[in-house]
Protein backbone atom coordinates (compact mmCIF):
# COMPACT_ATOMS: atom_id res chain seq x y z
CA UNK A 1 0.00 0.00 0.00
CA UNK A 2 1.79 3.05 -1.15
CA UNK A 3 1.36 6.54 0.30
CA UNK A 4 -0.39 7.94 -2.72
CA UNK A 5 -3.10 5.51 -1.85
CA UNK A 6 -3.35 6.43 1.83
CA UNK A 7 -3.60 9.74 0.74
CA UNK A 8 -6.77 8.97 -1.76
CA UNK A 9 -8.40 7.27 0.84
CA UNK A 10 -7.81 9.93 3.72
CA UNK A 11 -8.71 12.88 1.81
CA UNK A 12 -11.94 10.99 0.65
CA UNK A 13 -13.35 10.13 3.73
CA UNK A 14 -12.25 14.08 4.18
CA UNK A 15 -14.19 15.10 1.55
CA UNK A 16 -17.31 12.88 2.29
CA UNK A 17 -17.28 14.55 6.20
CA UNK A 18 -17.43 17.51 5.39
CA UNK A 19 -20.43 17.44 2.69
CA UNK A 20 -22.00 15.40 5.40
CA UNK A 21 -21.12 18.36 7.52
CA UNK A 22 -22.93 20.88 5.02
CA UNK A 23 -26.14 18.71 4.33
CA UNK A 24 -26.42 18.61 8.12
CA UNK A 25 -26.30 22.52 8.52
CA UNK A 26 -29.50 22.23 6.15
CA UNK A 27 -31.09 19.91 8.01
CA UNK A 28 -30.47 21.81 10.81
CA UNK A 29 -32.63 25.10 9.74
CA UNK A 30 -35.96 23.24 9.19
CA UNK A 31 -37.99 22.92 11.44
CA UNK A 32 -39.53 19.40 13.67
CA UNK A 33 -42.15 19.13 15.67
CA UNK A 34 -40.73 17.89 18.67
CA UNK A 35 -36.96 18.52 19.80
CA UNK A 36 -35.69 14.74 19.48
CA UNK A 37 -34.88 15.35 15.46
CA UNK A 38 -33.07 18.56 16.56
CA UNK A 39 -30.67 16.40 19.37
CA UNK A 40 -30.23 14.13 16.29
CA UNK A 41 -28.18 16.56 14.50
CA UNK A 42 -25.98 17.36 17.84
CA UNK A 43 -25.33 13.87 17.87
CA UNK A 44 -24.52 13.41 14.37
CA UNK A 45 -22.01 16.79 14.44
CA UNK A 46 -20.43 15.11 17.24
CA UNK A 47 -19.94 11.63 15.38
CA UNK A 48 -18.23 13.59 12.86
CA UNK A 49 -15.72 15.41 15.09
CA UNK A 50 -14.93 11.79 16.51
CA UNK A 51 -14.42 10.53 13.07
CA UNK A 52 -12.17 13.44 12.17
CA UNK A 53 -9.92 12.89 15.60
CA UNK A 54 -9.88 9.12 14.97
CA UNK A 55 -8.60 9.89 11.24
CA UNK A 56 -6.03 12.01 12.25
CA UNK A 57 -4.64 9.03 14.75
CA UNK A 58 -5.46 6.55 11.88
CA UNK A 59 -2.89 8.74 9.83
CA UNK A 60 -0.46 9.79 12.98
CA UNK A 61 0.44 5.82 13.17
CA UNK A 62 0.60 5.00 9.08
CA UNK A 63 3.78 4.55 8.82
CA UNK A 64 4.29 1.65 11.19
CA UNK A 65 1.74 -0.30 8.95
CA UNK A 66 0.41 1.06 6.13
CA UNK A 67 -2.07 -1.53 5.58
CA UNK A 68 -3.59 -1.30 8.65
CA UNK A 69 -4.40 2.41 8.40
CA UNK A 70 -6.38 2.04 4.66
CA UNK A 71 -8.33 -0.83 6.22
CA UNK A 72 -9.07 0.99 9.47
CA UNK A 73 -9.92 4.22 7.55
CA UNK A 74 -12.72 2.04 5.63
CA UNK A 75 -13.85 -0.20 8.55
CA UNK A 76 -13.90 2.27 11.24
CA UNK A 77 -15.25 5.65 9.27
CA UNK A 78 -15.75 4.97 5.32
CA UNK A 79 -18.54 2.22 6.16
CA UNK A 80 -20.24 3.54 8.57
CA UNK A 81 -20.41 6.84 7.42
CA UNK A 82 -21.80 5.81 4.01
CA UNK A 83 -23.94 2.79 5.01
CA UNK A 84 -25.41 3.80 8.21
CA UNK A 85 -25.03 7.66 9.03
CA UNK A 86 -25.86 8.49 5.67
CA UNK A 87 -29.69 7.09 6.81
CA UNK A 88 -30.29 9.75 9.07
CA UNK A 89 -30.73 12.23 6.01
CA UNK A 90 -33.83 10.57 4.59
CA UNK A 91 -35.08 10.06 8.37
CA UNK A 92 -34.63 14.14 9.03
CA UNK A 93 -36.04 15.09 5.97
CA UNK A 94 -38.89 12.85 6.43
CA UNK A 95 -39.33 14.06 10.05
CA UNK A 96 -39.58 17.78 9.16
CA UNK A 97 -43.25 19.12 10.48
CA UNK A 98 -44.71 19.47 6.94
CA UNK A 99 -43.70 15.85 6.32
CA UNK A 100 -45.50 14.25 9.05
CA UNK A 101 -48.73 14.43 11.05
CA UNK A 102 -47.29 16.60 13.70
CA UNK A 103 -49.98 17.20 15.56
CA UNK A 104 -49.44 13.35 16.58
CA UNK A 105 -45.69 12.58 17.10
CA UNK A 106 -46.04 14.21 20.91
CA UNK A 107 -48.45 11.69 21.96
CA UNK A 108 -46.25 9.18 19.63
CA UNK A 109 -43.51 10.14 21.48
CA UNK A 110 -45.33 9.65 25.25
CA UNK A 111 -46.48 6.41 24.42
CA UNK A 112 -43.04 5.21 23.09
CA UNK A 113 -41.13 6.38 26.53
CA UNK A 114 -43.73 4.46 28.40
CA UNK A 115 -42.88 1.32 26.36
CA UNK A 116 -39.42 1.31 25.29
CA UNK A 117 -38.35 4.14 28.04
CA UNK A 118 -34.62 3.79 26.69
CA UNK A 119 -34.97 4.82 23.36
CA UNK A 120 -35.50 8.46 22.08
CA UNK A 121 -38.16 8.14 18.77
CA UNK A 122 -37.70 9.73 16.13
CA UNK A 123 -40.44 9.43 13.73
CA UNK A 124 -40.69 10.40 9.95
CA UNK A 125 -43.07 9.29 6.92
CA UNK A 126 -41.42 6.83 4.64
CA UNK A 127 -41.61 6.65 0.40
CA UNK A 128 -43.22 3.03 1.08
CA UNK A 129 -46.42 1.66 1.88
CA UNK A 130 -45.42 0.34 5.50
CA UNK A 131 -44.89 1.14 8.93
CA UNK A 132 -41.63 0.10 10.41
CA UNK A 133 -39.15 0.62 12.99
CA UNK A 134 -35.49 0.34 12.91
CA UNK A 135 -33.15 0.04 16.12
CA UNK A 136 -29.76 -0.81 16.96
CA UNK A 137 -27.78 -2.62 20.02
CA UNK A 138 -24.79 -1.67 18.11
CA UNK A 139 -23.31 0.98 19.93
CA UNK A 140 -20.93 2.50 17.34
CA UNK A 141 -23.75 2.03 14.35
CA UNK A 142 -26.63 4.38 13.39
CA UNK A 143 -29.97 4.47 14.52
CA UNK A 144 -27.41 4.15 18.15
CA UNK A 145 -29.48 5.10 20.78
CA UNK A 146 -32.29 6.17 18.68
CA UNK A 147 -35.06 4.01 17.28
CA UNK A 148 -36.52 5.57 13.88
CA UNK A 149 -40.54 4.96 13.18
CA UNK A 150 -41.61 4.88 9.99
CA UNK A 151 -45.02 5.72 8.81
CA UNK A 152 -46.39 5.64 5.24
CA UNK A 153 -46.10 8.66 2.99
CA UNK A 154 -48.88 8.54 1.07
CA UNK A 155 -51.40 8.17 4.24
CA UNK A 156 -49.63 10.75 6.08
CA UNK A 157 -52.79 12.26 7.67
CA UNK A 158 -54.52 9.07 7.94
CA UNK A 159 -54.32 8.95 11.96
CA UNK A 160 -56.90 5.90 11.78
CA UNK A 161 -54.51 3.85 10.51
CA UNK A 162 -51.68 5.03 13.14
CA UNK A 163 -53.45 3.11 15.21
CA UNK A 164 -50.83 0.67 14.24
CA UNK A 165 -47.93 2.54 16.13
CA UNK A 166 -49.05 0.53 19.15
CA UNK A 167 -48.01 -2.69 17.10
CA UNK A 168 -44.51 -1.31 16.08
CA UNK A 169 -43.91 0.23 18.99
CA UNK A 170 -43.39 -3.08 20.84
CA UNK A 171 -41.13 -4.43 18.46
CA UNK A 172 -38.02 -3.85 20.22
CA UNK A 173 -39.42 -5.86 23.60
CA UNK A 174 -39.96 -9.02 21.72
CA UNK A 175 -36.86 -10.73 22.62
CA UNK A 176 -37.19 -10.54 26.18
CA UNK A 177 -40.28 -12.80 25.96
CA UNK A 178 -38.26 -14.99 22.81
CA UNK A 179 -35.05 -15.28 24.55
CA UNK A 180 -36.88 -16.93 27.48
CA UNK A 181 -38.30 -19.90 25.09
CA UNK A 182 -35.72 -19.83 22.57
CA UNK A 183 -33.55 -22.40 23.55
CA UNK A 184 -36.33 -25.14 24.58
CA UNK A 185 -38.40 -24.48 21.30
CA UNK A 186 -35.03 -24.56 19.43
CA UNK A 187 -34.97 -28.28 20.83
CA UNK A 188 -38.21 -28.89 20.58
CA UNK A 189 -38.53 -28.17 16.81
CA UNK A 190 -34.98 -30.50 16.30
CA UNK A 191 -36.82 -33.38 18.41
CA UNK A 192 -40.09 -33.08 16.27
CA UNK A 193 -38.13 -33.20 12.47
CA UNK A 194 -35.99 -36.25 13.78
CA UNK A 195 -38.95 -38.45 15.39
CA UNK A 196 -40.28 -37.73 12.11
CA UNK A 197 -41.02 -40.81 10.54
CA UNK A 198 -42.55 -39.33 7.13
CA UNK A 199 -41.22 -36.53 5.03
CA UNK A 200 -37.57 -35.66 6.93
CA UNK A 201 -36.82 -39.21 7.49
CA UNK A 202 -34.61 -39.49 4.12
CA UNK A 203 -32.83 -36.47 5.60
CA UNK A 204 -28.64 -36.31 6.78
CA UNK A 205 -28.13 -34.16 9.51
CA UNK A 206 -26.71 -30.95 7.46
CA UNK A 207 -30.69 -30.85 5.87
CA UNK A 208 -31.83 -31.59 9.37
CA UNK A 209 -29.96 -28.62 10.72
CA UNK A 210 -31.70 -26.81 7.75
CA UNK A 211 -35.01 -27.69 8.21
CA UNK A 212 -34.66 -26.59 12.21
CA UNK A 213 -33.37 -23.35 11.19
CA UNK A 214 -36.08 -22.68 8.46
CA UNK A 215 -38.67 -23.93 11.14
CA UNK A 216 -37.20 -21.45 14.13
CA UNK A 217 -37.17 -18.50 12.39
CA UNK A 218 -40.49 -19.16 11.03
CA UNK A 219 -41.56 -19.65 15.08
CA UNK A 220 -39.50 -15.96 16.18
CA UNK A 221 -41.09 -14.08 13.75
CA UNK A 222 -44.42 -15.30 14.19
CA UNK A 223 -43.85 -14.68 17.94
CA UNK A 224 -42.51 -11.15 16.95
CA UNK A 225 -45.60 -10.36 15.10
CA UNK A 226 -47.89 -11.99 17.32
CA UNK A 227 -46.79 -10.71 20.51
CA UNK A 228 -46.67 -6.69 18.93
CA UNK A 229 -50.78 -7.29 17.54
CA UNK A 230 -51.50 -8.37 21.10
CA UNK A 231 -49.73 -5.07 22.72
CA UNK A 232 -51.57 -3.18 19.66
CA UNK A 233 -55.16 -4.81 20.79
CA UNK A 234 -54.02 -4.33 24.63
CA UNK A 235 -53.81 -0.13 23.91
CA UNK A 236 -56.60 0.32 21.38
CA UNK A 237 -58.79 -2.75 21.67
CA UNK A 238 -61.39 -2.80 18.10
CA UNK A 239 -59.04 0.00 16.94
CA UNK A 240 -56.39 -2.46 16.65
CA UNK A 241 -58.19 -4.81 14.83
CA UNK A 242 -59.47 -2.71 12.46
CA UNK A 243 -56.41 -0.58 11.90
CA UNK A 244 -54.66 -3.67 10.44
CA UNK A 245 -58.04 -4.84 8.75
CA UNK A 246 -57.66 -1.86 6.25
CA UNK A 247 -54.25 -1.56 6.18
CA UNK A 248 -54.32 -5.03 4.77
CA UNK A 249 -57.31 -4.63 2.59
CA UNK A 250 -55.29 -4.70 -0.86
CA UNK A 251 -52.54 -7.73 0.95
CA UNK A 252 -53.59 -11.11 0.36
CA UNK A 253 -54.39 -12.56 4.19
CA UNK A 254 -53.99 -16.47 3.55
CA UNK A 255 -50.33 -15.96 2.24
CA UNK A 256 -48.14 -18.65 3.96
CA UNK A 257 -44.66 -17.70 6.16
CA UNK A 258 -41.54 -17.93 3.82
CA UNK A 259 -38.44 -16.56 3.17
CA UNK A 260 -39.81 -14.10 0.63
CA UNK A 261 -42.33 -12.63 3.03
CA UNK A 262 -39.46 -12.79 5.57
CA UNK A 263 -41.76 -15.19 7.13
CA UNK A 264 -44.57 -13.00 8.28
CA UNK A 265 -47.24 -15.35 9.66
CA UNK A 266 -50.86 -15.14 7.82
CA UNK A 267 -53.01 -12.31 8.67
CA UNK A 268 -55.85 -14.20 9.17
CA UNK A 269 -54.11 -16.75 11.94
CA UNK A 270 -53.05 -12.62 13.32
CA UNK A 271 -56.51 -11.81 13.50
CA UNK A 272 -57.76 -15.30 14.90
CA UNK A 273 -55.61 -14.79 17.92
CA UNK A 274 -55.96 -11.35 18.47
CA UNK A 275 -59.59 -11.65 18.78
CA UNK A 276 -59.29 -14.85 20.93
CA UNK A 277 -56.72 -13.90 23.24
CA UNK A 278 -56.50 -9.82 23.91
CA UNK A 279 -60.33 -8.69 23.12
CA UNK A 280 -62.59 -8.71 26.02
CA UNK A 281 -66.00 -9.33 24.40
CA UNK A 282 -67.95 -7.68 27.58
CA UNK A 283 -65.75 -4.57 26.63
CA UNK A 284 -67.04 -4.37 23.19
CA UNK A 285 -70.50 -5.21 24.38
CA UNK A 286 -70.25 -2.31 26.69
CA UNK A 287 -69.15 0.35 23.89
CA UNK A 288 -72.12 -0.83 21.97
CA UNK A 289 -74.46 -0.33 25.21
CA UNK A 290 -72.74 2.70 25.64
CA UNK A 291 -72.65 4.39 22.08
CA UNK A 292 -76.37 3.03 21.61
CA UNK A 293 -77.85 6.74 20.91
CA UNK A 294 -75.23 7.15 18.07
CA UNK A 295 -76.17 6.54 14.20
CA UNK A 296 -72.63 4.74 13.54
CA UNK A 297 -72.96 2.32 16.41
CA UNK A 298 -74.73 -0.42 14.39
CA UNK A 299 -72.58 -0.25 11.33
CA UNK A 300 -69.11 -0.88 13.83
CA UNK A 301 -71.77 -3.57 15.08
CA UNK A 302 -71.80 -5.49 11.96
CA UNK A 303 -68.55 -5.11 11.16
CA UNK A 304 -67.14 -6.71 14.18
CA UNK A 305 -69.91 -9.33 14.06
CA UNK A 306 -69.17 -9.96 10.81
CA UNK A 307 -64.93 -10.16 12.09
CA UNK A 308 -66.00 -12.39 14.89
CA UNK A 309 -67.45 -14.89 12.36
CA UNK A 310 -64.47 -14.64 9.88
CA UNK A 311 -62.29 -15.73 12.97
CA UNK A 312 -64.77 -18.29 14.35
CA UNK A 313 -63.63 -20.61 11.65
CA UNK A 314 -59.79 -20.89 12.59
CA UNK A 315 -59.52 -21.63 8.78
CA UNK A 316 -55.52 -19.09 9.57
CA UNK A 317 -55.00 -21.89 12.06
CA UNK A 318 -56.40 -24.78 9.80
CA UNK A 319 -53.76 -24.01 6.99
CA UNK A 320 -50.84 -23.81 8.56
CA UNK A 321 -51.47 -26.90 9.94
CA UNK A 322 -51.49 -28.44 6.38
CA UNK A 323 -48.19 -27.39 5.72
CA UNK A 324 -45.27 -29.49 7.12
CA UNK A 325 -43.12 -26.93 7.78
CA UNK A 326 -45.13 -24.70 9.33
CA UNK A 327 -47.27 -26.84 11.85
CA UNK A 328 -44.59 -27.72 13.42
CA UNK A 329 -43.62 -23.89 14.08
CA UNK A 330 -46.56 -22.50 14.98
CA UNK A 331 -47.64 -25.90 17.41
CA UNK A 332 -45.13 -24.69 19.22
CA UNK A 333 -46.34 -20.63 18.78
CA UNK A 334 -49.85 -21.84 19.16
CA UNK A 335 -48.18 -23.54 22.88
CA UNK A 336 -47.19 -20.29 23.75
CA UNK A 337 -49.67 -18.10 23.41
CA UNK A 338 -51.62 -17.94 26.80
CA UNK A 339 -48.08 -16.64 27.89
CA UNK A 340 -47.60 -14.69 25.63
CA UNK A 341 -50.41 -12.58 26.46
CA UNK A 342 -49.79 -12.61 29.83
CA UNK A 343 -46.41 -11.00 29.10
CA UNK A 344 -47.18 -8.31 26.96
CA UNK A 345 -50.51 -7.47 29.49
CA UNK A 346 -47.75 -7.35 32.44
CA UNK A 347 -45.01 -5.29 30.66
CA UNK A 348 -47.28 -2.66 29.27
CA UNK A 349 -46.70 -0.09 32.28
CA UNK A 350 -49.78 0.51 34.54
CA UNK A 351 -49.34 4.50 33.50
CA UNK A 352 -50.23 3.60 29.59
CA UNK A 353 -54.26 3.94 29.01
CA UNK A 354 -55.86 0.72 27.68
CA UNK A 355 -59.06 0.99 25.77
CA UNK A 356 -60.80 -1.70 28.40
CA UNK A 357 -60.68 1.00 31.46
CA UNK A 358 -63.76 2.20 32.20
CA UNK A 359 -62.61 6.04 31.87
CA UNK A 360 -62.11 4.80 27.70
CA UNK A 361 -65.10 3.35 27.59
CA UNK A 362 -67.12 6.55 29.10
CA UNK A 363 -65.24 8.65 26.67
CA UNK A 364 -65.73 7.14 23.69
CA UNK A 365 -69.49 7.82 23.00
CA UNK A 366 -69.11 11.39 23.92
CA UNK A 367 -66.30 11.68 21.86
CA UNK A 368 -67.96 9.82 19.19
CA UNK A 369 -70.93 12.66 19.37
CA UNK A 370 -68.16 15.21 18.79
CA UNK A 371 -67.19 13.47 15.65
CA UNK A 372 -70.63 13.25 14.35
CA UNK A 373 -71.20 16.82 15.01
CA UNK A 374 -67.81 18.03 12.84
CA UNK A 375 -66.20 19.30 16.46
CA UNK A 376 -62.75 17.52 17.28
CA UNK A 377 -63.22 14.60 19.84
CA UNK A 378 -60.52 16.26 22.16
CA UNK A 379 -62.21 16.74 25.79
CA UNK A 380 -65.17 15.78 27.68
CA UNK A 381 -66.59 19.08 28.53
CA UNK A 382 -69.49 18.49 31.58
CA UNK A 383 -71.80 21.67 32.42
CA UNK A 384 -72.81 22.43 35.72
CA UNK A 385 -76.27 24.17 35.38
CA UNK A 386 -77.27 23.55 38.82
CA UNK A 387 -75.00 26.74 39.96
CA UNK A 388 -75.48 30.13 40.08
CA UNK A 389 -73.29 31.15 37.08
CA UNK A 390 -72.76 27.72 34.31
CA UNK A 391 -69.44 26.06 35.25
CA UNK A 392 -67.50 24.05 32.68
CA UNK A 393 -65.65 21.32 33.90
CA UNK A 394 -63.34 19.65 31.11
CA UNK A 395 -61.35 16.39 30.57
CA UNK A 396 -59.41 15.41 28.19
CA UNK A 397 -60.21 12.47 26.00
CA UNK A 398 -57.13 9.28 25.73
CA UNK A 399 -55.95 8.67 22.66
CA UNK A 400 -57.54 4.70 22.60
CA UNK A 401 -60.65 6.76 23.35
CA UNK A 402 -60.36 9.16 20.31
CA UNK A 403 -59.10 6.61 18.21
CA UNK A 404 -62.47 3.99 18.79
CA UNK A 405 -64.53 6.71 18.72
CA UNK A 406 -62.91 7.17 14.94
CA UNK A 407 -62.91 4.26 14.01
CA UNK A 408 -66.59 3.65 14.99
CA UNK A 409 -67.11 6.41 12.62
CA UNK A 410 -65.56 5.14 10.06
CA UNK A 411 -67.76 2.46 9.92
CA UNK A 412 -70.78 4.67 9.38
CA UNK A 413 -68.90 6.77 6.57
CA UNK A 414 -67.62 3.25 4.92
CA UNK A 415 -71.77 2.34 4.37
CA UNK A 416 -72.79 6.09 4.00
CA UNK A 417 -70.31 8.31 2.19
CA UNK A 418 -71.36 9.76 -1.23
CA UNK A 419 -69.19 13.04 -2.60
CA UNK A 420 -72.56 15.09 -2.32
CA UNK A 421 -71.35 16.65 0.68
CA UNK A 422 -73.73 15.45 3.51
CA UNK A 423 -71.20 13.53 4.96
CA UNK A 424 -67.66 14.97 5.56
CA UNK A 425 -64.53 13.52 3.69
CA UNK A 426 -62.64 10.83 5.07
CA UNK A 427 -60.08 13.75 4.71
CA UNK A 428 -61.95 16.21 7.15
CA UNK A 429 -62.35 12.94 9.63
CA UNK A 430 -58.77 12.94 10.05
CA UNK A 431 -58.11 16.53 10.44
CA UNK A 432 -60.40 16.42 12.81
CA UNK A 433 -58.59 13.78 14.93
CA UNK A 434 -55.17 14.73 14.15
CA UNK A 435 -56.80 18.27 15.77
CA UNK A 436 -57.53 16.25 18.83
CA UNK A 437 -54.34 14.47 19.10
CA UNK A 438 -52.81 18.12 19.55
CA UNK A 439 -54.76 19.04 21.93
CA UNK A 440 -54.85 16.01 24.27
CA UNK B 1 -38.53 -1.94 0.86
CA UNK B 2 -38.47 -3.02 4.15
CA UNK B 3 -37.56 -0.48 6.98
CA UNK B 4 -38.21 -3.12 9.84
CA UNK B 5 -34.60 -3.63 11.26
CA UNK B 6 -32.43 -4.28 14.34
CA UNK B 7 -29.05 -3.50 13.92
CA UNK B 8 -27.52 -6.74 15.66
CA UNK B 9 -24.94 -6.02 18.03
CA UNK B 10 -22.56 -8.15 16.10
CA UNK B 11 -23.23 -6.82 12.78
CA UNK B 12 -20.72 -6.98 9.42
CA UNK B 13 -19.88 -3.67 9.68
CA UNK B 14 -19.26 -3.73 13.54
CA UNK B 15 -17.82 -6.79 12.90
CA UNK B 16 -15.18 -5.80 10.03
CA UNK B 17 -13.26 -2.59 12.05
CA UNK B 18 -13.13 -4.78 15.41
CA UNK B 19 -11.30 -7.70 12.90
CA UNK B 20 -8.79 -4.95 11.31
CA UNK B 21 -8.50 -3.60 14.69
CA UNK B 22 -7.20 -7.00 16.40
CA UNK B 23 -5.14 -8.26 13.42
CA UNK B 24 -3.43 -4.79 13.51
CA UNK B 25 -2.58 -4.75 17.33
CA UNK B 26 -1.37 -8.38 17.16
CA UNK B 27 1.13 -7.63 14.21
CA UNK B 28 2.56 -4.93 15.74
CA UNK B 29 3.30 -7.23 18.60
CA UNK B 30 4.59 -9.91 16.85
CA UNK B 31 6.52 -7.14 15.00
CA UNK B 32 7.83 -4.92 17.85
CA UNK B 33 5.67 -1.54 16.75
CA UNK B 34 4.39 0.77 19.09
CA UNK B 35 0.29 0.13 20.49
CA UNK B 36 -1.73 1.33 18.35
CA UNK B 37 -4.09 4.44 19.56
CA UNK B 38 -7.23 1.83 20.29
CA UNK B 39 -4.99 -0.44 21.72
CA UNK B 40 -7.65 -1.14 24.85
CA UNK B 41 -10.45 -1.21 22.46
CA UNK B 42 -9.43 -3.49 20.18
CA UNK B 43 -8.99 -5.82 22.91
CA UNK B 44 -12.36 -5.31 24.98
CA UNK B 45 -14.11 -6.25 21.47
CA UNK B 46 -11.79 -9.04 20.26
CA UNK B 47 -12.40 -10.89 23.61
CA UNK B 48 -16.29 -10.02 23.57
CA UNK B 49 -16.30 -11.09 19.80
CA UNK B 50 -14.60 -14.32 20.59
CA UNK B 51 -16.92 -15.25 23.35
CA UNK B 52 -20.04 -14.67 21.78
CA UNK B 53 -18.72 -16.76 19.16
CA UNK B 54 -17.65 -19.90 21.78
CA UNK B 55 -20.91 -19.28 23.29
CA UNK B 56 -22.64 -19.65 19.87
CA UNK B 57 -20.83 -22.85 19.64
CA UNK B 58 -21.68 -24.25 22.36
CA UNK B 59 -25.08 -24.20 21.50
CA UNK B 60 -24.15 -26.23 18.16
CA UNK B 61 -22.69 -28.65 20.49
CA UNK B 62 -25.03 -28.78 22.99
CA UNK B 63 -22.94 -28.17 25.64
CA UNK B 64 -23.63 -27.04 29.15
CA UNK B 65 -22.51 -23.48 28.81
CA UNK B 66 -25.26 -22.87 25.93
CA UNK B 67 -28.08 -22.34 28.51
CA UNK B 68 -28.34 -18.49 28.73
CA UNK B 69 -27.38 -17.73 25.03
CA UNK B 70 -29.46 -14.79 23.83
CA UNK B 71 -26.59 -13.86 21.08
CA UNK B 72 -26.57 -14.67 17.86
CA UNK B 73 -24.96 -16.93 15.69
CA UNK B 74 -23.36 -14.59 12.96
CA UNK B 75 -19.85 -14.48 15.23
CA UNK B 76 -19.34 -18.12 15.29
CA UNK B 77 -20.48 -18.53 11.71
CA UNK B 78 -17.56 -16.07 10.41
CA UNK B 79 -14.99 -17.06 12.66
CA UNK B 80 -15.73 -21.08 11.61
CA UNK B 81 -15.85 -19.51 7.68
CA UNK B 82 -12.30 -18.02 8.22
CA UNK B 83 -10.62 -21.00 10.44
CA UNK B 84 -11.94 -23.22 7.33
CA UNK B 85 -9.93 -20.88 4.51
CA UNK B 86 -6.96 -20.69 6.74
CA UNK B 87 -5.97 -23.80 8.33
CA UNK B 88 -8.60 -26.30 8.05
CA UNK B 89 -10.31 -28.78 5.32
CA UNK B 90 -12.69 -31.04 6.92
CA UNK B 91 -12.91 -34.52 5.94
CA UNK B 92 -16.23 -35.64 4.09
CA UNK B 93 -16.84 -38.12 6.25
CA UNK B 94 -15.90 -35.43 9.49
CA UNK B 95 -19.23 -34.70 11.36
CA UNK B 96 -20.33 -31.15 11.38
CA UNK B 97 -20.34 -31.12 15.31
CA UNK B 98 -16.79 -32.35 15.32
CA UNK B 99 -15.87 -28.96 12.74
CA UNK B 100 -17.45 -26.81 15.62
CA UNK B 101 -15.73 -28.51 18.80
CA UNK B 102 -12.42 -27.25 16.94
CA UNK B 103 -13.80 -24.07 15.89
CA UNK B 104 -14.47 -23.71 19.60
CA UNK B 105 -12.11 -24.73 21.19
CA UNK B 106 -9.48 -22.18 18.95
CA UNK B 107 -11.60 -19.15 19.56
CA UNK B 108 -10.98 -20.67 23.31
CA UNK B 109 -7.41 -20.22 22.94
CA UNK B 110 -7.72 -16.80 21.09
CA UNK B 111 -9.79 -15.28 23.92
CA UNK B 112 -6.85 -16.33 26.24
CA UNK B 113 -4.22 -15.24 24.43
CA UNK B 114 -6.03 -11.33 24.02
CA UNK B 115 -6.91 -11.91 27.87
CA UNK B 116 -3.21 -12.21 28.47
CA UNK B 117 -2.20 -9.46 26.51
CA UNK B 118 -4.97 -7.50 27.81
CA UNK B 119 -2.83 -8.29 31.69
CA UNK B 120 0.19 -7.41 30.05
CA UNK B 121 1.97 -10.97 30.01
CA UNK B 122 4.94 -10.84 28.45
CA UNK B 123 5.10 -12.30 24.43
CA UNK B 124 7.49 -15.15 24.37
CA UNK B 125 5.74 -17.63 25.85
CA UNK B 126 2.82 -17.54 23.58
CA UNK B 127 4.89 -16.11 20.18
CA UNK B 128 3.17 -18.95 17.89
CA UNK B 129 -0.22 -18.67 19.66
CA UNK B 130 -0.15 -14.74 18.54
CA UNK B 131 1.38 -16.23 14.73
CA UNK B 132 -1.73 -18.06 14.22
CA UNK B 133 -4.36 -16.16 16.16
CA UNK B 134 -2.85 -13.03 13.89
CA UNK B 135 -3.59 -15.20 10.95
CA UNK B 136 -7.07 -15.66 12.01
CA UNK B 137 -7.72 -12.41 12.91
CA UNK B 138 -6.46 -10.90 9.23
CA UNK B 139 -8.35 -13.92 7.62
CA UNK B 140 -11.32 -13.13 9.49
CA UNK B 141 -10.87 -8.77 8.25
CA UNK B 142 -10.43 -10.36 4.81
CA UNK B 143 -13.94 -12.25 5.24
CA UNK B 144 -15.95 -9.37 6.58
CA UNK B 145 -14.41 -6.43 4.84
CA UNK B 146 -15.64 -8.30 1.46
CA UNK B 147 -19.40 -8.62 3.14
CA UNK B 148 -19.28 -5.06 4.70
CA UNK B 149 -18.15 -3.25 1.07
CA UNK B 150 -21.07 -0.99 -0.10
CA UNK B 151 -20.76 -1.51 -3.33
CA UNK B 152 -21.60 -4.95 -3.65
CA UNK B 153 -24.14 -5.06 -0.51
CA UNK B 154 -26.21 -2.58 -2.76
CA UNK B 155 -26.50 -3.20 -6.63
CA UNK B 156 -25.98 -0.77 -9.34
CA UNK B 157 -28.16 -2.46 -11.62
CA UNK B 158 -31.42 -3.13 -9.23
CA UNK B 159 -34.10 -3.34 -11.22
CA UNK B 160 -36.63 -0.35 -11.09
Amino acid sequence: MSDFQIERIHNQIETELSIFRNQLKKLEVANYPTKVCEEVIVHLQEKLQGYQQQAQLIISQKDDNPNEAVRKLITQIHNPLVQQDIKFFDWLRGAQTQNVPWSLIPCIERLAHAIIPEHKLLTYCAPYYNYGISWSQSQRLAPYQYTVLSLPRLHRTNVLWHTLIGHELFHPRCAEFINQHNQDVLSEIARQLRSSDELFKDLDEEGLDQFTKTIHIAWRRAMEELLCDMACAELFGPGAILATMAFAECSPIEEMPSPENNFYPPRLFRFEVVWKNSIDLKKIDTIYINCQKSKAINYFKKVMESFAKRVSLSKGAALLKKHPLAKIAYEQVQHLLPEANKFVKTILPKTVCRWHCDKVLNQIPILLERLEKGIPPNEILEIDETAEKQKYESESAELPAILIAGWIYETYWQNKYTPNGEIMPYDTISRLLLKACDDI
Amino acid sequence: MIDNFMVERWNVIDSAAMAVSVEGLLYRIINNKPRPFDFDDALERGIDFLEEARDGGAIICGTPEASGFTGTLSPLSWSTDAYIEIEFKPEKSEKRDQVYEQVVSTLKEYKLLLESIKKGDTLESFKEKTQSAHGFFRTLADVLMKQADPTTITYSHEAL
